[in-house]
């Protein structure tokens, strides 16, 4: 928190003691100086005349001449002689005894204050208080004025009027009454903002195992952050700022200092602070890309004093929310014996007749290699090592500071041949030319590198689920085994273990982030600034698929399978073979701002910003891949002999845009700010590439008018409203024209012709879609601060919502068009509440929020939007439409099971094969047949709640904080491998073998226990029976420190050394058993990376 | 502003890509390749078709096969989609095409012969979905949602009618062959014989008579003497065959090889195949349960693979991946002969051309439509009986002096043994009104186990359901009876 060391000021004096500069200084900013009267040198004079100065460049120079030195705590500036120790007892001075006064400091509760500041007005002559709040000082005289001051608190000035004791209460500031945040463009009092804005600072992050910078987003008032699965590498959290408010991307715009920049490429270490900017007022001066909020992440900067800080952590990552599935092989096929019986098979035409299964019981005593009794889990699974280092130097002069930071970040995987690694550097300059001209620059690089199975992730999870405890890893010669029997629907089993150990993907990314400025102060107080940034990205992909062959564990005979398929592999084959893909990008944005500031007393203020902005987005891949390769050794292009493959292209696009804001405070009281922003892109046809986003809003801080200032419980009470309008324009290049493409060929003679169609019905007359926001917000601190709320009421309407519209067949089978279609309307509130305390030694603070959304779409055109989520086309399809949520499920009603076949002759027809233990579905229609139009929309996809909140205790230099994170009102659905029984031939959840409807368990949780394969037109048809709560409250992190005392460390050198231990989702509470709930919701298969708890121990120093 | 005019640099605008001769052949080309669609992946009709048939069974419902067999068809299925989509992707490509050809300036021969192809592709597109699903929405002109996405059915003689002008068209225009480079193209014979298969689909018995009859006139055609070899890679395109869907290595493959090993047979097609003297097993004296694929028309041992046979150069005894559930499976299509071993082409590596029409088709369809019309005539013992007496199957002529209904009796078996995994026999048994009693019929494995219980609803069945999506999309769909 350097808002203070940022301070600047104007100082001019002419040989004067070191005392009078001091006394100076004070008087002209808010830094309040403790020292010991001895150190100061006696007649000794200095002279300092600086402008716009910040501390450190007034003090340094200053105080380095007489071999002292500085430490800045907030507002308290301690002046030390260098190479001594700090002062604490500040009363062991030599001063001569006048006056004694004593008292105590206590906080509005009565609670007492240790360490608060007491200092004798218009002297450097102090104390602080013990840890029972107690002090006693000598004063100069009896009519001394006291200043109490203490971080947090208000600064209270106390006459002491001849008194020898007094008891002291401070008042809590309220919460950071000069926080600065930063807004689009600039920064702004937080104090003064009328539109919805949250932040998070890094003391908020420190110590967290955060491996992808989205996640640092946790927690922040009206964002809800999904990370699923803990893939190293992979694990950037998908981001929603209040809902899900267009059919299209709904990713908010991160803008890295002001540049748009993925987030999870930088070093979460090197971020200073996050804002999310969420109503239309703050957002509306970046237009067009604005609609689902705009995340700023500001880097951490430099600063004047030399210092170097180191941070790690080292840790074990450990899978959870597997699903139970039944591992006994024995009990596996005799239930899959029972559930073909169940079906009405006939004994003769079971998979595993009596005799195979008493072989294999026989066979596993004697023989594990063609009998297995495998745990693919802990196959396939082991707790993996995580660590971070992270080294920070700043350091400068009066005019220049730099920072440079290096970082790495080394993570296996818990899933086998899974890694990553990521080295980070940042470099920041910032430099004053001269009175009128300053410059800087961020200069970051990350290189990354990742390695994941071949065949990708989601195949090889569902691989293991397949994979059952009879299939064997490797037989005894060391080859991979193959079962020795055969299973309809799962005839050739690809062992997840030669897929993990067998061929590559080999990932390697290096992004450059090159961000300059140029600030020039102009006559009358305007100041124009340049800024431009670069980013360019390299990622290179490469495959190898291998050549697997699996031996029957009987008769050794050989079956290759299938490992290639990845979806990014180009050719259509899967021979053993290199696939390789260069991914480049380049884009750069110009800006240029002209700000004006007029201040027309010290309470009412105008600022005026007006800008324009340009940026272009190059795109480009290449891909190569040859096959024909000797071993599973090689694996470089140049091995390969066979069948090679080229293919490439690149696109481009761009914005133009001029933007403004205004803003007036009246009497600071009345605050007002207009934005509006001009975009121009070129996704959109000529005549429909502009738009503009306009946005207005106004607060009034209601403390500071007369009648309530006396109200002393009353801190800040602030109520604002905001209107304004966004716009969105992300959807494919070109959806604009009609387009013919290649690559439907065809062969004529044995040659390979090529082929053209048009593909995608596009429509011409698209444009931006357009989200207004209407937001009314009040924020309220109480007794002192201890006590915060706030609370938003918004109303989010999406127009012209741009969508791609499915179209009937019948028109050429075409993808259908994006256009603009319908609204979409996001209703919700924010609210939050935050509470601290202190008792003696022990402090708390307790904060929370929640936020509420209903979903509606308003308008469709009475069109329908269906989604066809499902791998084999059965769906449940999820549906858009009027009047309801988005991306429903489209479900059959279930009421219960039927009992008897008299009840199922009774109901409506539902197929020819329902039996006792079916589901039975609802005859919505009544027309005796369960059909299509028994389905009903149900269901959502979105989160009506979502929620966190912040448990934080603290005792001495213990600290134990934890931070939590809530879904309610949300439903996934699972139709594959592990949610049903018996997919194909694979697994089996327990709970069907152990809950499962017969004659004698007619209240059982699952229907009658059969194959998928056999019921899933009738048993698995997409119905409410199988549709999942996915609610959940999860400890994303607890984090136990200890801060050693800033006396001890200095005798070392130190000024600061925390410990820290630490552990990422340790606790979830939710009603989903077998899968993590923090998934992709409408994936309907689960087959994401495992979520993983993180266990991690780490220091945090500097020197 | 001119920072904001980009234009795509690996696509073309559709305003400026009718201009060339070779972006029409390019067009055209693509107009073709909706064929591959079906023929592809695990879902290959060919097989799908054979699997909601008595012949044969999907073991895992991955297409819906399983379901329309059991009797549960419904507008969900993914085969029922993949059908309706992918001819109504031909469609749109051919109209596209259709109506942009007449402005490119080319070679006036060739701008008919492509218009003859294009003609062809649309009435095979829409012949695939009248005879599945009856009427369908019909649309001549380029996709237009606007224009388009709200149509209603039309009825499927309408639809008839478009294909037989379309065809004649064809016919009038095509060539009777091409040059090696251009193999593969739809030909005046490929024209007839879909127009041959339509009619006779159809019972239009003169019409198909006559397009038959035109084919063999051509004189391009005759029966491939080796029974096996003539769906063996190295003989491809050989004289028997009129049109294939054209696959190459490696860019354009399919699973056929695997695919059809792992076919799962029911007994119900092997007890088809005839004795060598001409009468079924359960007359013929030679017949030996103990041996059954004894002295049994040589088609099974070329279309089947069954225990104690020899497929690539070993004897199979069972064990072996391909002979599965049933206990039998498909040698069709497969790269492999009986007794020498050959090398598998890679999982999805295969480039075996899938044959959508062959002469002997062009035969029976005459000793059908003849027997229909006229009764069982020399014309129709000709036709029949030179299929059966292909060298490679030799097998005796049909017995003289059948009644008419005796002779369609033969005839249907004929094509049923001929045509066995070619996924013709589904529509057979359709148009023939059989489906109601043969797919009533459990699935039997070769000991004679129920390995799949079978229904099917004559007052439903026949035609198959509009699907799901589109009667969401389009409200003006009017769904089968049924359904």
């Amino acid at each position: 928190n350097d808002t203070f060391s940022q301070t600047r000021m104007n100082i001019k004096v002419e040989q004067v003691s070191l005392e009078n500069l001091l006394n100076e200084i004070q008087r002209n900013s808010k830094f309040i100086f403790f020292y010991r009267d001895d150190i100061l040198p006696k007649g000794e004079k200095v002279s300092v005349a600086k402008e716009d100065a910040t501390l450190e460049s007034i003090l340094k120079p200053v105080l380095n001449r007489f071999n002292l030195g500085f430490n800045v705590n907030d507002r308290q500036v301690t002046i030390i002689k260098l190479s001594d120790t700090p002062l604490l007892k500040i009363n062991n001075g030599i001063k001569p005894q006048s006056f004694l006064i004593s008292g105590t400091i206590i906080d509005s509760n009565g609670e007492p204050l240790p360490g608060a500041n007491v200092l004798e007005q218009g002297t450097t002559n102090g104390t602080q208080t013990d840890f029972d709040g107690n002090f006693s000082l000598s004063l100069s005289s009896s009519s001394a004025t006291l200043v109490i001051s203490y971080i947090g608190f208000a600064t209270k000035e106390v006459p002491v009027n001849g008194q020898n004791s007094v008891n002291i209460t401070l008042e809590e500031s309220a919460a950071g009454l000069e926080e600065v945040v930063v807004v689009g463009f600039g920064t702004q009092k937080k104090l003064n903002l009328t539109g919805a804005v949250s932040a998070i600072d890094s003391e908020d992050l420190q110590n967290r195992p955060i491996t992808s910078s989205s996640q640092a987003l946790q927690g922040i008032q009206g964002v809800y952050i999904n990370q699923v699965g803990g893939q190293p590498g992979n694990d950037g959290a998908t981001i929603r700022i209040r809902g899900v408010g267009t059919l299209n991307n709904n990713n908010p715009l991160v803008l890295v200092n002001g540049i748009e920049f993925p987030i999870n490429d930088l070093n979460p270490n090197d971020i200073e602070s996050v804002t999310v900017l969420k109503d239309a007022a703050s957002a509306a001066i970046y237009g067009s890309r604005a609609a689902n909020g705009v995340v700023l992440v500001t880097t951490k900067k430099g600063s004047e004093q030399s210092q170097i800080s180191y941070s790690n952590s080292v840790g074990l990552q450990e899978v959870i929310s597997l699903p139970r599935v039944v591992k006994d092989p024995i009990r596996w096929m005799e239930l899959y014996s029972q559930a073909q019986l169940n079906f009405g098979t006939s004994e003769d035409a079971l998979v595993f007749p009596q005799s195979l299964i008493e072989e294999y019981r026989q066979g596993m005593q004697t023989d594990p290699f063609t009998y297995p009794n495998n745990d693919w889990y802990d196959i396939m699974f082991d707790p993996a090592f995580i660590q971070q280092h992270n080294l920070r130097f700043t350091g400068g002069s009066s005019k220049s500071t730099y920072a440079l930071s290096l970082g790495i970040l080394d993570q296996n995987g818990v899933l086998r041949s899974t890694d990553s690694e990521r080295y980070n550097t940042n470099f920041t300059v910032n430099s004053d030319l001269n009175k009128f001209v300053s410059i800087g620059g961020t200069f970051n690089f990350s290189y990354k590198t990742r390695d994941e199975p071949v065949v990708g992730i989601p195949e090889v999870m569902e691989m293991i689920f397949k994979a059952q405890s009879y299939h064997p890893t490797k037989l005894e010669d060391g080859n991979y085994g193959m079962n020795f029997f055969d299973i309809p629907g799962h005839r050739r089993f690809r062992s997840p273990l030669a897929l993990t150990d067998e061929g590559d993907t080999d990932i390697r990314n290096i992004k450059l982030f090159l961000n300059t400025f140029a600030e020039i102060k102009l006559p009358l107080n305007i100041v124009y600034k340049l800024n431009i940034g670069l980013t360019s990205e390299n990622e290179r992909r490469k495959i190898f698929t291998p050549q697997i062959t699996l031996y029957d564990a009987k008769t050794k005979e050989p079956t290759q399978i299938q490992a290639g398929g990845n979806p990014y592999v180009t050719f259509a084959g899967q021979q053993r073979g290199v696939d390789q893909r260069d991914d480049k990008s380049f884009n750069w944005t110009v800006f240029n701002t002209l700000k004006w500031d007029k201040s027309f007393t010290d309470r009412t203020d105008l600022s005026i910003l007006l800008g324009t902005s340009y940026e272009k987005f190059d795109d480009s891949f290449f891909t190569a891949s040859n096959e024909g390769y000797l071993s599973n050794n090689l694996y470089e292009l140049n091995a390969g002999s066979t069948n090679p493959i080229v293919s490439g292209t690149s696109t481009e696009s761009s914005l133009v845009s001029y933007f403004g804001r205004a803003n007036f405070v009246l009497n600071s009281k009345y605050l007002f700010e207009a934005n509006f922003r001009y975009d121009g892109s070129s996704r959109f046809a000529p005549g429909n590439k502009w738009g503009f986003f306009p946005s207005m809003s106004a607060g009034w801080r209601i403390n500071e008018e007369n009648f309530l200032k006396d109200i002393d419980w009353l801190g800040q009470l602030k109520v604002r409203a905001s209107w304004g309008q966004l716009g969105n324009e992300r959807i494919g290049f070109f959806r604009y024209l009609d387009l013919i493409s290649p690559g439907q060929d065809y062969t004529f003679g044995n040659v390979i012709n090529p082929g053209t169609a048009v593909l995608v019905d596009n429509d011409d007359g698209i444009s931006w879609e357009t989200t207004t926001i209407s937001n009314i917000g009040v924020d309220a601190s109480f007794f002192g601060g201890k006590l915060t709320t706030s609370f938003e009421y918004f109303d989010k309407t999406t127009e012209d919502v741009l969508r791609p519209v499915g179209i009937p067949s019948q028109v050429g089978s075409l993808g259908g068009p994006i256009r603009n279609i319908g609204a979409i309307e996001n209703d919700g509130i924010e609210f939050s509440l935050g509470h601290r305390e202190y008792f003696g030694n022990f402090r708390y603070n307790l904060s929370g929020s929640v936020t509420y959304i209903t979903n509606k779409v308003v308008d469709l055109n009475g069109e329908i939007i269906l989604e066809d989520n499902s791998t084999d086309g059965r769906g449940p399809f999820n549906i858009t439409q009027e009047g309801n949520p988005i991306n429903q499920f489209l479900l059959y009603q279930a009421d219960g099971l039927f009992q008897s076949q008299e009840e199922i002759d009774a109901h409506a027809f539902q197929g020819t094969d329902t039996q006792p233990g079916y589901i039975k579905y609802k005859d919505l229609d009544n027309n005796g047949v369960i059909d299509l139009n028994d389905r009903q929309a149900e269901g959502n996809t979105i989160p009506k709640y979502t929620y966190s909140f912040n448990l934080n205790f603290g005792y001495k230099n213990f600290s134990l904080n934890t931070f939590w994170q809530g879904v309610e009102g949300v439903q996934t659905y699972n139709k594959h491998v592990s949610g049903v029984p018996f997919w194909f031939g694979t697994s089996l959840p327990v709970g069907w073998a152990n809950d499962s409807w017969t004659p004698e368990n007619r209240d059982a949780s699952f229907p009658i226990l059969t194959r998928y394969q056999d019921t899933q037109a009738t048993l698995f048809r997409p119905s409410d029976y199988w549709l999942l709560d996915a609610s959940y409250l999860r400890l994303k992190n607890i984090q136990l420190a200890y801060d050693f005392n800033a006396e001890v460390l200095e005798s070392i050198g130190m000024t600061k050394l925390s410990i820290f231990c630490n552990a990422q989702n340790l606790l979830t509470f939710t009603p989903l058993k077998d899968f993590d709930p923090e998934t992709d919701l409408i994936g309907n298969n689960f087959f994401d990376y495992p979520s993983t708890k993180i266990y991690t121990i780490g220091l945090n120093v500097s020197f | 502003k001119e920072l904001l005019e980009l234009e795509p640099a690996d696509q073309s605008s559709i305003e400026t890509y009718w201009n060339s001769e070779d972006n029409a052949a390019a067009a055209l080309t693509g107009c073709y390749e909706p064929l591959l669609g079906p023929y592809y992946g695990e879902g290959s009709w060919l097989l799908k078709l054979e699997d909601i048939t008595p012949n044969a069974f999907e073991i895992d419902d991955g297409s819906g096969a399983s379901s329309i067999a059991r009797g549960d068809n419904n507008p969900t299925l993914p085969l029922i989609n993949s059908r309706y989509q992918i001819a109504y992707e031909g469609i749109g490509r051919t109209n596209t095409f259709l109506a942009n050809i007449d402005a490119v300036p080319m070679d006036e021969n060739l701008r008919a012969r492509y218009i003859g192809e294009a003609r062809f592709l649309r009435a095979f597109y829409y012949h695939n979905l009248i005879e599945y699903y009856g009427g369908v929405p019909l649309i001549l002109d380029p996709p237009n949602n606007n224009t388009q996405g709200q149509l209603p059915r039309n009825s499927k003689q309408e639809i008839l009618e478009v294909i037989y002008s379309d065809l004649d068209a064809a016919i009038n225009i095509l060539p009777v062959s091409y040059s090696s480079t251009d193999q593969g193209r739809a030909t005046r014979g490929t024209a007839l014989a879909l127009k041959a298969r339509s009619a006779l689909y159809n019972e239009r018995w003169s019409e198909a008579l006559e397009a038959a009859q035109a084919v063999v006139d051509l004189n391009e055609y005759g029966l491939f003497p080796d029974y096996r070899g003539l769906f063996l890679l190295e003989n491809e395109r050989n004289s028997e065959v009129i049109f294939d869907v054209g696959f190459q290595f490696p860019e354009i493959t399919n699973n056929y090889h695997e695919l059809f090993q792992q076919g799962n047979v029911f007994k119900s097609l092997v007890d088809a195949y005839l004795m060598t003297d001409g009468q079924s097993i359960e007359e013929s004296n030679l017949y030996n349960p103990e041996s059954p694929f004894e002295n049994r028309d040589p088609r099974l041992n070329q279309t089947l693979i069954t225990i104690g046979s020899m497929f690539n150069g070993q004897l199979v005894t069972g064990d072996e991946l391909f002979a599965d559930l049933t206990g039998y499976a498909y040698k069709k299509y497969t790269y492999f002969t009986d007794n020498e071993s050959r090398t598998a082409p890679q999982p999805n590596q295969s480039e075996i051309n899938p044959i959508l029409f062959r002469y002997a088709e062009i035969l029976l369809t005459i000793a059908e439509a003849e027997n229909e019309l006229n009764g069982p005539t020399s014309r129709a013992y000709d036709a029949i009986n030179e299929v059966r007496n292909r060298p490679s199957v030799d097998m005796p002529n049909v017995m003289a002096g059948l009644s008419q209904a005796e002779f369609r009796e033969a005839l249907r078996l004929e094509r049923r043994v001929e045509f066995a995994g070619e996924g013709l026999y589904y529509k057979d048994i359709v148009r023939w009104r059989t489906a109601e009693v043969v797919m009533n019929e459990d699935g039997l494995d070769q000991n004679g186990n129920v390995i799949e219980s079978r229904s099917f609803n004559p007052d439903r069945d026949y035609l198959w359901p509009l699907p799901d999506r589109e009667i969401l999309l389009n409200s003006n769909l009017e769904q089968n009876p049924g359904y």
